[in-house]
């Protein structure tokens, strides 16, 4: 046996010797659907089994009456220091309005209805197009043939929307082989009627292609696209991906940001990175490392004329986040590094400890407001508390560290009973507006860190408010990447 | 994990549709009780993550209840549940892949496991785990079967539903490739 092989007995081996006993079997509760756990997938039920456990409205509606999620209103903003330390009451808006400025429609990754004879099934999505005012689907496009649909991104207008496709599907999601992504752009009309409301068109930024892996968050592949944004007046999009390049022998080293118009497909911009320390991975845990096509580290700010591009660096050690700011009104290609300037640089904590207490690899990359003064993020009194506060805010940019200048925009209170001690409360925020101060966030439950989500609420929160939206739990699927305002 | 308030299984507790009742319940508990250890940890290898070891293995066993009544042989019970963990870790570790980031407050229990796992393993091992879990998701398997488990290729093969040939590649790429990042990261 060589050394990689002891070093890879001895480190399994470690991990196990942290399990010592095993929880009473449950075969009555969980076979009895209603009540139930939502499972991990079962053979018996394949893949499916989680769009099932969606569907079911019994079940999910017996967890949300076991997990409450309190909304409670954060008071004395815009001011952090002023949120009060118990619950207040909770403040609704009503529905059926929207504050000034939040964009009313949305495109989301919908997760298709399983076909039984395929192993894809789960990881198919339909592009659905909705209003989150009156609730009412405007389209819904199903995928082309072997092709699964994996990020959407919009522009400023809530009228115009890019969405990123990879195929062939079954190389993509049996971990090898050659995989393409392409990109469609879908417009809405709300005047028009028919076919004409919704058009979802390819366009024409040229393909390329990558080797594909499942994780691939220590070696992506030249080629892999990390993320893309719509500029804010469309007529630009963005990509970050693994430049193609065959000095790319570390390649989770590498970064490229590339810019396309949207009209010709033509390449302006290009700049490239080869640095440990500026990945676009999402370090989210030592466990759950993953590289998400369509991360949200691009952002369009100051009016398209320039790219925040959040990184974080490599390691097993503690990870620094940063914010670049890249000037398309400078040169046309270059180095990232050299043609950028860092908005921010702080320690990402692995758990948010404390109030305030700094922006946590959950949260990162973060969502960065159009004028590219501030990100968001979340803090929590403590993750294990219970009752645990969570803070939607937003941190300033350029002013020294972003760790202890949190501004809470809102509060969410989870409170949940003794006995399920495995449920799991997933925030994010899904949008953001210009100035910071109004965000659409969406609080999700999940009955274990296993299962998707029975329950969620998407709201609009300004000044203390709150706006609830009308959009279904089936759209947490492929949040944040797979929805966009 | 405090499992204390969870209700003791009693042979037919409960036993929904497709199971038969007593026998059933009876040959999946004893089962249960004789591998769910070793599962569990073999699940936390692959996933890192103890409340979802737990679950996949729970689901495997269940999974299990509902196919007794066709289970041609009961002795070929824990090949099947084996099977079924390895495929349970398959679908979490496909839910983690898929584009979907959220900030996630454990809002109790699992998130502390985690966090005294992580505790309890050196730096070093986490390093070394960290890279095994970016390993293409059969060379992962086939890596902590052999490595982990100390399952002879056969019963490899069995558990992935792949040949003998197929495992002694899987698991050479697997060890070729853990070098590579392992040294990369040194």
């Amino acid at each position: 046996m060589n050394a990689t092989e002891d070093r890879a007995r001895a480190a399994m081996r470690a991990i196990a010797a942290t399990v010592n006993d095993a929880p009473p079997l449950e075969l009555g509760q969980r076979g009895q659907g209603a009540g139930g756990r939502a499972g991990t997938g079962s053979p018996a039920r394949g893949p499916g089994r989680r769009w099932r456990s969606w569907a079911a409205p019994l079940t999910a509606a017996a967890v949300i009456t076991a997990v409450a999620i309190s909304l409670v209103l954060v008071r004395n903003l815009p001011g952090g220091s002023g949120a009060p330390a118990g619950p207040a009451t909770a403040t609704s808006g009503p529905a059926g309005s929207l504050p000034a400025g939040v964009p009313r429609y949305y495109v989301a990754l919908k997760q298709l209805p399983p076909k039984k004879s395929t192993s894809l099934d789960a990881f198919q999505y339909a592009v659905v197009v909705a209003d989150s005012v009156t609730g009412e689907t405007l389209a819904t496009f199903t995928p082309p043939a072997n092709t699964i649909f994996q990020s959407v991104t919009a522009a400023a207008d809530d009228r115009t929307f890019a969405v990123l496709a990879v195929s062939p599907a079954e190389r993509f999601q049996n971990d090898h082989g050659t995989v393409t992504g392409s990109w469609y752009k879908l417009v809405i009309t709300p005047g028009n009627a028919g076919p004409d409301r919704v058009r979802l068109t390819r366009l024409p930024v040229k393909p390329w292609s990558w080797t594909a892996a499942l994780v691939v968050n220590a070696a992506p592949a030249p080629g892999q696209i990390y993320a893309s944004a719509l500029s804010a007046s469309g007529q630009e999009l963005a990509v970050a991906d693994v430049p193609a390049v065959a000095a790319a022998s570390k390649p989770q080293n590498w970064i490229e940001v590339k810019v396309f118009s949207v009209a010709t497909g033509r390449l302006l911009h290009s700049w490239t990175a080869d640095d440990p320390d500026v990945r676009l991975t999402t370090a989210r845990t030592i466990w759950q490392d993953a590289v998400p096509l369509g991360a949200t580290g691009l952002t369009w700010i100051d009016g398209d004329r320039a790219l925040a591009v959040a990184t974080s660096s490599g390691g097993s050690g503690p990870v620094t986040g940063t914010v670049r700011k890249l000037d398309l009104t400078g040169p046309a290609s270059g180095s990232l590094l050299a043609d950028s300037t860092v908005l921010w640089s702080g320690p990402l904590s692995t758990n948010g400890n404390g109030r305030g207490g700094g922006f946590t690899l959950n949260d990162w990359p973060p969502q960065v407001t159009a004028d590219g003064k501030s990100i968001t993020g979340l803090s929590y009194t403590s993750p294990y508390a219970t009752p645990g506060d969570v803070d939607f805010g937003t941190f300033p940019l350029g002013a020294g560290t972003a760790d202890d200048k949190l501004t809470p925009v809102y509060r969410v209170q989870a409170v949940i009973p003794p006995r399920k001690e495995n449920s799991q409360a997933e925030m994010a925020v899904l949008w953001v507006s210009p100035s910071g101060n109004t965000m659409i966030v969406c609080v999700a439950v999940s009955a274990s860190t296993a299962s998707f989500p029975q329950s969620a609420r998407f709201l609009v929160v300004s000044r203390g408010r709150s706006t609830p939206l009308a959009i279904p739990v089936s759209m947490v699927a492929s949040m944040t990447l797979g929805i966009a305002f | 994990m405090d499992t204390s308030n969870r209700p003791p299984l009693t042979p037919g507790d409960g036993a929904p549709g497709p199971g038969d009742g007593g026998p059933a319940a009876a040959g999946v508990t004893e089962l249960y009780q004789a591998h769910a250890v070793g599962l569990i940890r073999l699940a936390i290898v692959m996933l890192g993550e103890r409340t979802a070891a737990e679950d996949v293995v729970q689901d495997a066993f269940l999974g299990l209840y509902r196919h007794w009544g066709r289970l041609s042989d009961p002795a070929k019970a824990l090949g099947y549940v084996r099977s079924a963990v390895l495929n349970g870790c398959r679908s979490v570790l496909r839910a983690r892949g898929r584009p979907r980031h959220l900030a996630a407050v454990a809002l109790a229990g699992d998130a502390v496991e985690s966090a005294e796992a992580a505790a309890l393993v050196s730096e070093q091992h986490q390093a070394v785990l960290a890279a095994i879990r970016a390993l293409p998701g059969r060379q992962r398997e086939a890596l902590v079967m052999r490595y982990y488990a100390d399952l002879s290729e056969a019963e490899i093969a069995r558990a992935m539903g792949v040949s003998r040939g197929t495992v002694k590649s899987t698991t050479s790429r697997a060890v070729a490739a853990l070098a590579r990042m392992l040294q990369e990261e040194s």
